[in-house]
């Protein structure tokens, strides 16, 4: 008994202990290094992440963190990835509450927005476009800048060239794996990848018939292709493997895919393992898959094993003129991004694509963190501080550069 | 050993229970020869005369009594060099009171110690070589057998000179002729048509073998467990169906397992006690203060001289007669007009005894009826105005009260 | 010293939660320059507010000895029906009388099914977190999320400041406390909560009394749900889906007793709402990730749980559960 007390004592105490240790040294603990170039503010900037653990987003966290905290005299603040919109707004709160004075939100909440604006905290959503309607909730609050991401037309062309980059390469059985549509959730970005792979395959001579409803926003299903005079076999398959959505899928994809072989799949998502392990599963092998991801680690796995031969999406330092924005807002020049009739914007930026390996490695490391394709060299020119010829139409240029522009700014 | 309470696994198996803490014996590599441990506790089982137990059955599928007896026969079957059995003989049946003393002897006889733990001084004067009483966490005196006096004893045990009758001293078993319990013809749970009135003012004894049915019957009377046939009705002709029906028509029930049908040990002395009779402060029905709450708590606490620092006490912290108490304390602050005592002294001491009886006793002054279901013919004798004796599930004879009536005379309607 | 915690222990333990408020508080204060703004004060309370009731009306269900797993989804599925009644023109206190209507009417559906199939509550309420899932997704309707439109959000948004969440939160607390501490609802809940045998045989109908605690906790969820459409007047798939969790979470840090009975405090759901937010808040101003932030808090949690389970006297068999 004597030794049962005293041990769990000092478990109490060191668990105490260490909790009031761990605070301790995180307040004495500088996050970030001295910026080697000093600007005149010291910024706060707090980070609301779509997801926690994501590649993509982690690859945004370290070109936050990893250049442009050491270029800039910026700090970040990283909240937890909310997961509903009273989540969004706690953790707009929090960040005020830890010295954020603006928000790069990868998120969709109004409510959030609408917080940072109560909160006048200068708010953008990068990383992708708002949809339509969040944006007509918000685009007249003072506080907020825009958004910033690909188009729907960037959207629509991802999958365009997906499929006109395999008709191309003369594949003959595609899977055209649509993911969400069908289903509860379609979200915009989706249906604009079908329909540029859809029209692909009609250009190339393929003949669709859409579902019964009509539309691939309702369902279900996303409707069906023939061969035409294409001279391609095309199967679709639509859905994704999460039990409380969709029940049905194994058995879906199972029948869909089942005696039949494939030189490539053209997906409207992201997934290309899964993809790959579902086929196997099916018996079919050595199938090239292309999904609408983003440059990072895990897709750089995935070209080198040979599952994936096409990838469309975004990369670490696209996160830039989001920042770059921030900063000018910051400064007291926010009309830079701002419609001119004070509404906030709505900025194209563009996707890379790799359809190979080595195509891949080369854009990757184009945009490694010791030298990335959005490097200070380029954004200090958007800086109204630093470059007051600065226009808004430049600025919207900036936001859109391709990677063929990056390369030629290099 | 064997403990007081429950030393059984119910979770698994008669002959798992056995082999407890040498079921590696049995097997390799994880994997048991589950027949081997079976057969093993057949056998250990013929070594203390059990032979109409079928081991490979769950524990949970035998009742507390024959429990025990697996928990004897574990035991035994280590050969302990001291056996110790520490109040055991109140949670087992005759039959199982007869196989330790049985063992007892064995284990003397072979040269080997036992400590027999008990506060029954029949059954310890009966056993024993040698008597060590204790009080209060200190030896009292030893005694040899040649000093066993039942007097001496008591006395030792309350530390005074056991004033007064230890049961009641009259003989008179009259009582008047309201009814206030009726019950006709109950079947289900082992009853096979018992009928019988309990009237006002009246101690009506119920005795039998532990399997008899009298447990149950207890409980069919408090509505606990419902009779396939058969009704039992209050005074005013209401049948009485679930618990509920049986508090509003004042009924108390006292159950035999105190511990986990009759008290919350996780809880404090006045929660126990306002249990029951929290209809009856309760203003507006609904509202409850804790000074009425107090107050109702205190009276019982006084009146039955419930040894403890404050209501507030927790009652797992509390001796076997204290909670007993505390029962007694729940029902009577009901204000309960018909008490149905399941062992209502099982596992307390001689002076809680005296003190339940002498209550017993003065409630039925009150014109409080009683029902005492138990398995000690003595205390049945003793306090009862009538004895029914249940054999097989039926009332197999009805007694009057009498200074005549002796245990060899009920016992043959008993097996 | 061993003594006199074995003395004094079973009574100090009830103090210590409280002892852990006031010890955060002051780590608060000392994380603030012992300069908190009305904008720290006020933060606290917005993101209070929420977890409070539904903890509070959760702790009657603690108290029986059982949990309600589903309660956080019933909350989303109550946000989303008030939506869809306030677009539909249904006012702001339509809206409220909406949620307050499906929050107890979900709670009484877990309860009734719960008595009707004499299954354990934490049983049933898991089979409805399931059903109430798919139900929120069909509401939302094939969307991510339902929004109330930025056009008519002025009349919910004039609810959503501090003193409509005091009164809110202090008026539930206020009768869930007089229920739990002064009436016999929360003297039978504390005696199922003990042991349902002995409940059961003391006349408490457990069928009834689970009923009356769903429907404390029913109002619970509904005012919460409310709460929450003052703060982001929208609702998503995944509204409310680690509540539940988060609730037990807070319950527990507020000294509730993992078993319910006799220690169950009305408070708990209070105090341990306002111990997480706290905790979180530190977290944040000292600049610690998210991810360290969760660990951090998973070990307090252990601790208060650890701390928490520590008895000073023998260990009591497990009791049966009635049904």
């Amino acid at each position: 008994m004597k030794k049962k007390f005293s041990i769990s004592r000092r478990i109490v105490a060191a668990v105490m202990a260490s909790f009031i240790a761990m605070t301790t040294l995180s307040a004495c603990s500088d996050d970030s290094d001295a910026p080697d170039q000093q600007t005149d503010k010291h910024y706060v900037i707090g980070v609301i992440p779509f997801n926690d653990t994501a590649a993509e987003q982690l690859d945004w966290n370290n070109y936050l963190t990893e250049y442009v905290a050491k270029n800039y005299n910026i700090e970040f603040k990283f909240a937890t990835a909310p997961g509903d919109a009273e989540s969004a707004v706690t953790v707009v709160e929090e960040l005020k509450l830890a010295g954020a004075e603006a928000i790069l939100g990868i998120v969709d909440y109004p409510a959030a927005i609408q917080k940072a604006n109560e909160l006048e905290m200068w708010y953008i959503r990068a990383g992708g476009l708002s949809t339509l309607s969040d944006y007509e909730q918000i685009k007249d609050l003072p506080y907020y800048l825009g958004t910033m991401g690909p188009s729907l037309d960037e959207e629509y062309q991802a999958g365009y060239d997906m499929i006109e980059s395999y008709v191309k390469d003369g594949k003959k059985d595609i899977l055209v794996f649509a993911a969400i549509l069908g289903l509860y959730l379609p979200s915009d970005m989706h249906v604009f990848r079908f329909e540029g792979m859809r029209d692909a395959l009609v250009a190339a001579g393929a003949v669709y018939t859409p579902p019964a409803s009509g539309s691939v926003v309702e369902g279900p299903g996303v409707g069906e292709f023939a061969s035409g005079t294409s001279g391609l076999n095309i199967t679709t398959i639509y859905g994704y493997p999460i039990e409380s959505i969709d029940s049905t899928f194994h058995d879906r994809f199972t029948q869909a895919v089942s005696g039949k072989t494939f030189d490539a799949v053209a997906m409207t998502a992201e997934g290309s393992q899964n993809v790959n392990t579902w086929l196997n599963g099916a018996g079919i092998t050595g199938v090239v898959i292309g999904e609408v991801s983003s440059f990072n680690a895990t897709a750089g796995e995935a070209f080198e094993t040979g599952i994936l031969g096409y990838v469309v999406g975004k990369y670490g330092s696209s996160m830039g003129p989001a920042v770059i924005a921030l900063i000018n807002a910051l400064d007291g020049h926010a009309d830079i991004m701002r419609n001119a009739d004070g509404t906030g914007a709505r900025l194209t930026a563009p996707f890379w694509a790799a359809n190979s390996s080595a195509d891949f490695a080369a854009k990757r490391a184009f945009d490694d963190n010791a030298d990335p394709a959005f490097n200070k060299a380029i954004m200090d020119k958007y800086i109204v501080r630093l470059n007051p010829s600065v226009t808004r139409t430049s600025f919207i240029e900036f936001a859109g550069f391709s990677f063929d522009d990056l390369k030629a700014l290099h | 050993m064997i403990v007081q309470e429950s030393g059984v696994i119910t979770g698994i198996s008669i002959a798992e229970n056995i082999a407890l803490g040498e079921i590696n014996q049995f097997g390799k590599y994880g994997f048991l020869r589950k027949k081997q441990v079976v057969d093993k506790a057949r056998e250990v089982l013929a070594t203390i005369g059990v032979t109409d137990i079928d081991p490979s059955l769950p524990a949970a599928s035998i009742d507390l009594q024959d429990r025990k007896i697996i928990e004897i026969a574990k035991v035994w079957a280590k050969s302990p060099e001291l056996f110790i059995v520490d109040e055991t003989t109140t949670a087992v049946s005759q039959r199982g009171r007869s196989i330790l003393y049985d063992l007892m002897k064995q284990q003397s006889a072979a040269g080997k110690s036992v400590i027999f733990i008990s506060h029954d001084i029949d059954e310890v004067m009966e056993v024993c070589d040698r008597l060590t009483v204790l009080r209060d966490g200190n030896i009292v005196k030893s005694l040899p057998r040649s000093e066993f006096s039942l007097d001496i004893i008591k006395q030792l045990m309350i530390g005074r000179e056991l004033q007064g009758d230890y049961y009641r001293s009259d003989y008179d078993g009259s009582y008047p002729d309201e009814v206030v319990l009726s019950v006709k013809d109950l079947h289900g749970f082992g009853l096979t048509g018992v009928t019988f009135d309990l009237h006002k003012g009246e101690i009506l004894g119920i005795g039998g073998m532990s399997h008899c049915g009298m447990h149950p019957l207890g409980k069919m009377l408090f509505g606990i467990l419902q009779p396939q046939n058969g009704s039992v009705k209050a005074t005013d002709g209401s049948q009485i169906k679930d618990v509920a029906t049986a508090m509003k028509r004042a009924l108390g029930y006292v159950s035999k397992d105190r511990d986990s049908e009759a008290l919350i040990p996780l809880a404090p002395i006045r929660d126990n006690i306002v249990s029951a009779g929290i209809d009856l402060i309760a203003k507006g029905g609904l509202f409850v203060f804790p000074t009425t709450e107090k107050a109702f708590s205190k009276k019982q606490v006084d009146d039955f001289q419930i040894k403890c620092s404050s209501d507030l006490q927790f009652i797992n912290q509390l001796s076997g007669g204290n909670k007993q108490k505390v029962v007694f304390g729940k029902w009577i602050g009901a204000q309960s007009k018909v008490m149905i005592l399941d062992c209502p002294t099982r596992g307390i001491d001689i002076g809680v005894k005296q003190a339940m009886y002498q209550l017993m006793y003065k409630l039925k002054q009150e014109g409080v009826a009683i029902i005492m279901i138990s398995e000690e013919l003595a205390e049945l004798i003793g306090m009862s105005d009538r004895l029914l004796i249940m054999k097989n599930g039926k009332i197999s004879k009805e007694f009057a009260r009498s200074a005549d009536l002796s245990e060899s005379q009920i016992i043959d309607y008993m097996v | 010293m061993r003594d006199v915690l074995l003395k004094y222990g079973n009574k100090l333990k009830p103090a210590i939660p409280f002892a852990g408020l006031i010890l955060l508080a002051v780590v608060y204060l000392f994380v603030t320059d012992f300069h908190p703004t009305p904008f720290h004060l006020t933060t606290i309370i917005n993101q209070v507010a929420v977890m409070a009731v539904l903890s509070t009306g959760a702790v009657f269900i603690f108290a029986l000895g059982s949990f309600d797993i589903s309660l956080g989804v019933a909350m989303g599925v109550s946000v989303c029906v008030g939506i869809l009644a306030y677009n539909a023109g249904a006012g702001v206190v339509g809206m409220l009388f909406v949620c307050l209507a499906v929050g107890i009417g979900v709670s009484l559906v877990n309860s009734v099914l719960s008595s009707v199939f004499r299954l354990p509550v934490f049983i049933m309420t898991m089979a409805m977190l399931t059903v109430l899932t798919a139900v929120l997704q069909i509401l939302i309707g094939g969307k991510s999320s339902l929004l109330v439109p930025s056009g008519i959000q002025a009349p919910i948004k004039a609810f959503d400041n501090l003193w409509v969440r005091l009164l809110f939160v202090g008026v539930y607390f206020a009768i869930c406390l007089v229920l739990f501490n002064y009436t016999k609802i929360g003297r039978r809940n504390k005696l199922v909560g003990g042991s349902p045998i002995v409940a059961a045989q003391t006349g408490v109908s457990i069928a009834k009394q689970t009923i009356i605690t769903f429907l404390i906790s029913g109002t619970g969820v509904g005012l919460a749900a409310f709460l929450m459409l003052t703060r982001a007047q929208a609702v998503s798939v995944d509204t409310g889906a680690s509540t539940g969790m988060d609730v037990m979470m807070a319950i527990v840090f507020g000294g509730m007793p993992l078993s319910g009975g006799a220690h169950s405090k009305i408070a708990a759901g209070i105090v341990g709402s306002l111990s997480i937010v706290l905790v979180s808040q530190i977290l944040t101003m000292l600049g610690v990730s998210p991810g360290l932030s969760q660990v951090y808090k998973a070990v307090l949690f252990l601790a208060v749980v650890f701390v928490a389970s520590l008895s000073y006297r023998e260990k009591m068999l497990s009791r049966a559960i009635m049904f």
